[in-house]
């Protein structure tokens, strides 16, 4: 039963899926890049904002003097506001850099572009912060400067068992989400190069570099060990 | 999995997780990583606990006889 379930399903996503390689919308992003970019560009300012108010609401927490499990309380929600302030930070300078990107590669609209360069170094300048927040929420940890030249290195001895134990299991998945993501993308990629007749080689060549410069990494940082 | 009676004997010495973790020089996140069995501490935290609570560490943290 279970596997004619899986045929069935099988059967159908191949149906659907042929269906939709042999009528696929070609998109037109040059016709909507402007509006696009803007409405990238919208949600950097909306989560810039989002952040001025975590940045707000850790530091008056950090001043928060309570005592028994109320104090527990707090250091946890601390964290959980850092961590959607770190979320906050990063998303942007990517959605920023995306946005430039666009703007370059289609429409070339001068005010859009200059925005663009603002928001991302913007975007750069304010991850310095969040080791400046950091150092205030932990001022009994050792944190490096941005600036050091082994910043990563310090940053991650900075850190206890535990939270290292917390990290590899996140680092983990987000690793085999990267490499799932990455191969659906360089077949969608391939796809839409087919479909359209717009060759995105390039691209799906990069992706594949990617793949195996992480995969690499990862190997030679184990081999030896 | 590790169990301990770390909550206990917090409840004990009338301390909170921030409380303990200051004295056993971890974060507050790895003492509730340990107290939800989430998390097998090393030997040296262990034993930082252990001297804590003036309490051997087998008093503290125990397995399943299957693990051993």
């Amino acid at each position: 039963m279970k596997l004619f379930k899986q045929l069935i399903i099988g059967a159908l996503v191949g149906f659907f899926g042929a269906l939709l390689f042999l009528n696929i919308p070609i998109f037109d992003l040059i016709k909507y890049a402007d509006g696009i970019v803007i409405g990238l560009y919208s949600i950097v300012v909306i989560l810039w904002i989002w952040g001025f108010i975590l940045h707000l609401q850790i530091k008056k927490l950090n001043n928060t003097d309570l005592q028994g499990d109320e104090e527990d309380e707090i250091d946890a929600l601390k964290y959980r506001k850092f961590s959607d302030y770190s979320l906050f930070i990063q998303s942007n300078s990517i959605i920023s850099l995306l946005a430039l990107c666009i703007v370059l590669i289609t429409t070339m609209n001068m005010t859009l572009i200059i925005i663009g360069i603002v928001f991302s170094v913007i975007s750069y300048l304010l991850m310095a912060t969040m080791v400046s927040l950091m150092q205030i929420v932990h001022p009994e940890r050792n944190i490096p400067n941005i600036s050091d030249p082994d910043y990563e290195k310090k940053l991650l001895d900075s850190a206890d068992e535990g939270e290292k134990h917390v990290m590899l299991h996140g680092l983990y998945k987000s690793y085999n989400l990267l490499n799932l993501v990455i191969i659906f993308s360089m077949v969608g990629a391939t796809i839409y190069s087919i479909a359209s007749g717009n060759s995105q080689a390039f691209s799906i060549t990069l992706m594949g570099l990617v793949l195996l410069i992480v995969h690499g990494r990862y190997m030679f940082s184990i081999r030896n060990k | 999995m590790m169990k301990s009676r770390l909550k206990e004997l917090r409840a004990r010495e009338g301390l909170n997780q921030t409380q303990l973790a200051k004295l056993a020089k971890v974060s507050r996140q790895t003492i509730s990583l340990i107290e939800r069995e989430e998390f097998v501490p090393s030997l040296l935290i262990a034993v930082r606990i252990s001297r804590i609570f003036n309490e051997p560490i087998e008093n503290i943290f125990f397995f399943e006889e299957d693990e051993l």
